[in-house]
């Protein structure tokens, strides 16, 4: 596959440049059903990114358009698709499949 | 008496009779591979509908027993082909459907040829042969010695206590995994849970972590692979896209920043125009495709 998108360090770097102490992201979908947490290592990763496009055509809804997480350091489940919201915390943030018994890690 | 042989000899087969009976089993092994090999593609490759893939899964279940009770029975009796070493190649089919072709023939030929009355022994092994005056013969202790280490690659042989042995311990070993493993299981199932699973998954799961842990570092990168290697994407996770999205929400999209301290929002066209670097970035999930590392590919979508 190929993404487009922009790296989320650079996310950070132009809305959230104040936030410096933040150990987890927590991302969710608009309506609130899915939603993961990832450790900042993964988050700031050169290669993790918000994508629109994949293999150049715009992001379709089921493969999570207009905008989602793409990384090569976690399993899909924890690459949100459809990005509503993102939280800075310190806290491990509540995470769909964690709670179900999975592992939070979910990477490689 | 002599009139009793002349029947029993007259019901034996012709040549020609061996050769016509060579000639259908031959076809009824092509039609079990044929069987096998189609039941698996449909079963296992092709993209059918779930019911007539249930079905080829039964259609290669009873394929494989065929293969195990024609082919491989007629090859480790040497009835598949004239040829020994034929025969034996066909019989390794037993070792690949996981059982042993040697302990095969090892039970069936040379423990139930001493049931045999000694001048029909040689029939066992060699069932497709026409029967011949020689046979006939009793055969001598040597001779048999011979020909039943002929039958098991020469293996050494054992006396019938050391056999009993060998079995009873196999026996006993085979009970103990048993016990072994169901006692494990339950004592599994019966650990106190932590985050909804047994307590040793979970540490299991979070030694993998710490591992991974120790192996992140600045600078490290993910292999990518050539633009000429972009395949599809298979849609897996569905949750949470259930609402509709609208046509323009590319140019709309809202995502809501939570930051420490002062909330904040930003916008998926802001995000777009604001970062700093657009880039891209190739990964492929068929990682036996090598590719050169660098990617190259359109250039990121312009801010709309």
């Amino acid at each position: 596959m190929q993404w487009t998108g922009v790296r989320f360090s650079d996310v950070v770097e132009a809305f959230a440049s104040d936030q410096s102490d933040w150990e987890y992201v927590a991302m969710r979908t608009p309506d609130d059903r899915y939603y993961v947490g990832v450790d900042r290592y993964t988050m700031l990763h050169p290669q993790t990114m918000l994508a629109w496009q994949l293999n150049g055509e715009p992001l379709t809804s089921e493969h999570g358009g207009p905008i989602r997480l793409v990384t090569p350091l976690k399993y899909g489940i924890k690459q949100l698709k459809r990005i509503a919201a993102i939280e800075f915390t310190n806290t491990r943030p509540d995470d769909y499949w964690a709670e179900r018994g999975y592992d939070f890690h979910s990477g490689f | 008496m002599s009139s009793l042989t002349g029947l029993w000899r007259s019901t034996r087969p012709t040549a020609a009779e061996l050769s016509r009976a060579r000639r259908r089993l031959h076809a009824k092994a092509a039609f079990i591979t044929v069987i096998v090999a189609l039941s698996y593609w449909s079963t296992v490759i092709s993209d059918w509908n779930i019911t007539i893939r249930i079905g080829s899964a039964a259609a290669l279940a009873i394929g494989l027993i065929a293969v195990a009770t024609s082919i491989m029975h007629d090859a480790n009796h040497g009835a598949f082909s004239r040829h020994r070493w034929l025969n034996r190649l066909v019989s390794y089919v037993a070792d690949i459907l996981g059982t042993s072709s040697w302990l095969w023939r090892f039970k069936q030929l040379r423990l139930d040829d001493q049931r045999l009355p000694t001048n029909r022994r040689r029939r066992a092994d060699d069932k497709a042969r026409p029967m011949t005056d020689d046979d006939k013969t009793p055969e001598s202790s040597k001779e048999r010695e011979r020909r039943l280490r002929a039958l098991t690659d020469n293996g050494d042989t054992i006396s019938h206590e050391e056999y009993t042995r060998r079995s009873r311990r196999s026996f006993l070993a085979f009970g103990a995994l048993g016990i072994g493993g169901y006692l494990g299981f339950r004592n599994l199932q019966n650990r106190p849970t932590d985050d909804t699973i047994p307590d040793v998954i979970r540490s299991g799961l979070e030694w993998n972590e710490r591992v991974w842990e120790t192996v992140q570092r600045d600078g490290a990168r993910s292999r990518t692979f050539d633009t000429a290697d972009i395949e599809d994407l298979r849609v897996n996770g569905r949750i949470g896209l259930d609402d509709e999205v609208a046509q323009d929400a590319d140019a709309t999209w809202e995502i809501d920043l939570t930051g420490i301290g002062e909330p904040r929002s930003g916008r998926c066209r802001s995000i777009r125009s604001k970062a700093s670097r657009c880039t891209t970035w190739c990964g492929s999930t068929n990682a036996s495709k090598a590719g050169a590392t660098s990617c190259s590919g359109p250039a990121c979508g312009s801010p709309t």
